[in-house]
């Protein structure tokens, strides 16, 4: 078990069940926890994000279309003790989840050593990855991850729209390398206008390969996908509106734990699912700045991977993440959005949307443009 | 929006007397970019999110205190121990 003093009370890891819990101080104290000074705070910012994206480099060679980090081949990539000192940082500050993302990560040799040193620190490692040069022997070397993600956007030509490159093949290659060398490994699938019909026969596939899970990700304009084209590519809003009608189908057929990404709240909030039990089973609408943030291959601090880096250097996340500007401004902005989030059931846990995909639109500190009632709030002032 | 699966709603999550925790998220996931929520359980019947809860509360209870062990019966003051 491992724990966090928290404003709130504190943030307790359990590993059976593998869950995440929010305890209230009364339920803290019961377990001889005593958060003191903090626990009369009067700010309820918390002390460190739950969730830090580690970019380990910002080099890959697939090239795909849409890369939100526009990575190339001759990106930048930290050393390796550059990267254990930031692991000491993030495990000092309490953070209990590090993704490792690139760019590829399979580009670098030392994966091995940092995911076993995130293990070691008290930190659950894993890590994103398009399964490029993922041999089986390097599959067997990755043991030390709880859970490694591939990407793959689609069969039957899917993956190709989204990427501009046949890269099925090679994903689907190295789901079965992971899977056979014992890794816990899951999908990540970015939902587009061309990918939306294929979801459920990629997720067989993926099954079939023996992947635990599916995440869906929404399609943000940002790095390479920042381009006009975005709005042709997206998902189309006829396609949002049967959405949970697809989760509802994945949870009950696909075999796979369903799990979506914090900018895809906004699509929820029009189905008839109960807000406040999204709420107690921890989905986590925007927590830019809040309980995720991410570290860039420089070693800065943003708010999550989409968003522009703060002068916060990943080794004083510990004592000033609470007090950064720019990551104070995000969490105000999602804890009291205007209309229409601020009457919204939905609000507490989607915090007004994608603040990556508002900037696109030309203010950051707007409510999502491409949430359903917001879209209709706006047609309704014109 | 009709969601095609029967939905759990808050009051149909079966609880003990103790109040459940703030917030219970089930780990698992690696996405590098944004980050991701599982949803299985707001489409499954309210059985599967009430045995979460009820392991959670398991897991939680502050271990109950130690039986006394039993105590052999003190040997003869006249006979050495074993
Ligand atoms: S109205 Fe705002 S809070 Fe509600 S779902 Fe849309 S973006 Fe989220
Ligand atoms: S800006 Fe917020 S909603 Fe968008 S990807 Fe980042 S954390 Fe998620």
């Amino acid at each position: 078990m491992k724990t966090r003093l928290e404003p709130f009370g504190a943030w307790v890891r359990l590993d059976d069940p593998p869950v995440l819990v929010a305890l209230d101080p009364d339920q803290a104290r019961r377990l001889g926890l005593e958060g003191a000074d903090l626990w009369k705070s009067s700010t309820d910012a918390p002390t460190a994000p739950v969730e830090v994206h580690l970019a380990v480099n910002q080099r890959c060679s697939v090239g795909c279309a849409g890369c939100y980090l526009d990575a190339t081949p001759q990106g930048e990539e930290p050393s390796t003790d550059e990267l254990l000192g930031r692991l000491r940082a993030l495990a000092e500050a309490g953070v209990f989840v590090v993704a490792l993302g690139g760019g590829e990560p399979l580009l670098r040799p030392d994966l091995p050593v940092l995911a076993r040193e995130a293990r070691r620190l008290g930190m659950s490692p894993v890590m994103t990855t398009s399964g490029a040069g993922l041999t089986p022997e390097r599959a067997r070397g990755l043991g030390a991850f709880a859970q490694v993600n591939v990407s793959h956007d689609g069969v039957d030509g899917g993956y190709e729209q989204v990427r501009g490159v046949a890269g099925a093949a090679m994903a689907e290659r190295a789901l079965q390398a992971l899977t056979e060398a014992g890794v816990r490994v899951g999908i990540n699938l970015v939902l587009t206008r061309r990918t939306f019909d294929r979801v459920e026969a990629t997720a067989a596939r993926a099954a079939a390969l023996g992947a635990r899970e599916i995440q869906l990700l929404r399609y943000k304009p940002s790095g390479r996908a920042a381009r006009l084209d975005y709005l042709e590519r997206r998902l189309q809003p006829a396609q949002i509106d049967t959405l949970p009608a697809l989760l509802a189908s994945l949870v009950r057929s696909s075999g796979l734990s369903v799990r979506i990404d914090c900018s895809m709240i906004p699509w929820l909030a029009g189905s008839e699912l109960d807000p406040a039990l999204a709420e107690r089973f921890g989905v986590f609408g925007c927590e830019a700045g809040r309980h995720l943030a991410a570290t860039t291959v420089q070693g800065r601090v943003a708010g999550c991977s989409f968003l522009d880096a703060t002068g916060l250097l990943s080794g004083e996340i510990a004592g000033s993440y609470r007090s950064q500007p720019a990551l104070a401004a995000l969490r105000s902005f999602a804890d009291a959005p205007p209309e229409p989030c601020a009457s919204c059931p939905w609000r507490r846990v989607c915090r007004g949307g994608c603040r990556a995909v508002a900037a696109w639109y030309g203010d950051s500190m707007q409510p999502d443009p491409e949430c359903p009632r917001v879209r209709r709030h706006a047609a309704e002032a014109r | 929006m009709h969601t095609g699966g029967h939905c759990l709603t808050l009051a149909s999550v079966p609880g003990d007397t103790a109040p459940p925790p703030l917030v219970v998220r089930p780990l698992g996931g690696a996405n590098c970019s944004s980050v991701g929520s599982v949803v299985d359980l707001l489409f499954l019947t309210a059985t599967a999110g009430g045995a979460l809860l009820v392991a959670v509360s398991a897991a939680l209870a502050p271990a109950k205190p130690a039986e006394p062990a039993p105590t052999e019966p003190a040997p003869p003051l006249d006979e050495d121990p074993p």
